[in-house]
């Protein structure tokens, strides 16, 4: 008898624990589109302006602040790294940011990075633009 | 076996062995769960970064069109926008073009080879995903492999989602 109570309980938890998990990782998911969509926009940014821009490391810290992350956690890395670009070069833009797993606001589990990767080619002619490149 | 006879023919004995196998298979279920929720989020995030790197693409061999003066006649600029698209996708997925095929090349995200299936022009007003061309342009479709897999005696399979852009200024 007691052993089918232990069972049912350790049913029971074994339902919510799957329930749960299946929430935090559908957090990630979405948390991802989220870190992706930042690496297109870079990277498109980059493709027109031909390298990494203030206004790209503009958009990096919005998304910072919107996610309540601290700017040094993101980490942003750019193939190639120089600028300005010649007409036609592929762009990467790799974009690594923290994911924290947590139970409401009180109980953290534990942090995962998660990385987004967006691709442009560099359609970027001198003089054309008024561009301004910084480091990320 | 002695045991195993003797929890079949106990009343108890047969109530633990149910809820001991109803166990086993809410653990089967859950682990089957997670594995095919696994590779549906890894396709769908897949499909999800190849059309946006497939849009960027298509919107450079526009912005080339348009540097070089031939996006206003897209029927007769069909070829030279074609090779725009095919130099910006190849580079952009490091893929290599064979004919309406794109090889991935070492280094590259997908695992089987992309399709174009349409290049068609099109004029203002014509039908576009999503509404109606605002000016002259491309509608592109594509069918990305987004996950490949290989059984035994059944071979190599893949899981293809098309995708459609309309690329005009």
């Amino acid at each position: 008898m007691l052993a089918d109570m232990e069972m049912l309980f350790f049913a029971i938890f074994l339902f919510m624990s799957f329930v749960l998990g299946g929430v935090e990782l559908q957090g990630m998911v979405g948390y991802w589109g989220n870190v992706q969509n930042l690496a297109q926009s870079v990277a498109m940014i980059d493709g027109k302006s031909g390298g990494y821009t203030t206004t790209a490391e503009n958009v990096v810290d919005q998304f910072c602040r919107q996610q309540n992350k601290n700017r040094s956690d993101v980490r942003v890395k750019l193939t190639p790294g120089a600028s300005p670009l010649e007409f036609g070069t592929p762009v990467e833009v790799a974009i690594e940011a923290p994911y924290t797993f947590e139970i409401g606001s009180f109980i953290t589990l534990f942090t995962v990075p998660v990385t987004g990767v967006g691709r442009s080619a560099s359609s970027y002619v001198p003089g054309a633009l008024n561009v301004t490149y910084t480091s990320p | 076996m002695r045991l195993i006879d003797h929890l079949i023919n106990d009343e108890r004995g047969s109530s633990f062995l149910a809820i001991f196998f109803m166990l086993l298979f809410m653990i089967g279920c859950v682990v089957m769960f997670a594995m095919l929720w696994s590779t549906a989020m890894g396709m769908r995030n897949r499909a999800v970064e190849s059309y946006q790197w497939f849009t960027e693409a298509s919107d450079f061999a526009m912005r080339a069109a348009n540097m070089a003066g031939i996006v206003s006649d897209p029927e007769n600029n069909e070829p030279q926008v074609r090779q725009y698209f095919d130099g910006s996708f190849t580079s952009i997925t490091q893929t290599a073009a064979r004919g309406d095929e794109y090889d991935p090349q070492p280094g590259s995200p997908f695992k089987a080879p992309i399709t174009l299936t349409k290049f068609n022009p099109v004029n203002e007003g014509d039908p576009v995903p999503g509404g109606t061309a605002s000016g002259p342009g491309y509608v592109i479709r594509i069918t990305v492999p987004v996950w490949v897999g290989t059984f035994p005696y059944v071979g190599q399979q893949t899981v293809d989602v098309p995708m459609s852009y309309y690329a005009g200024l």
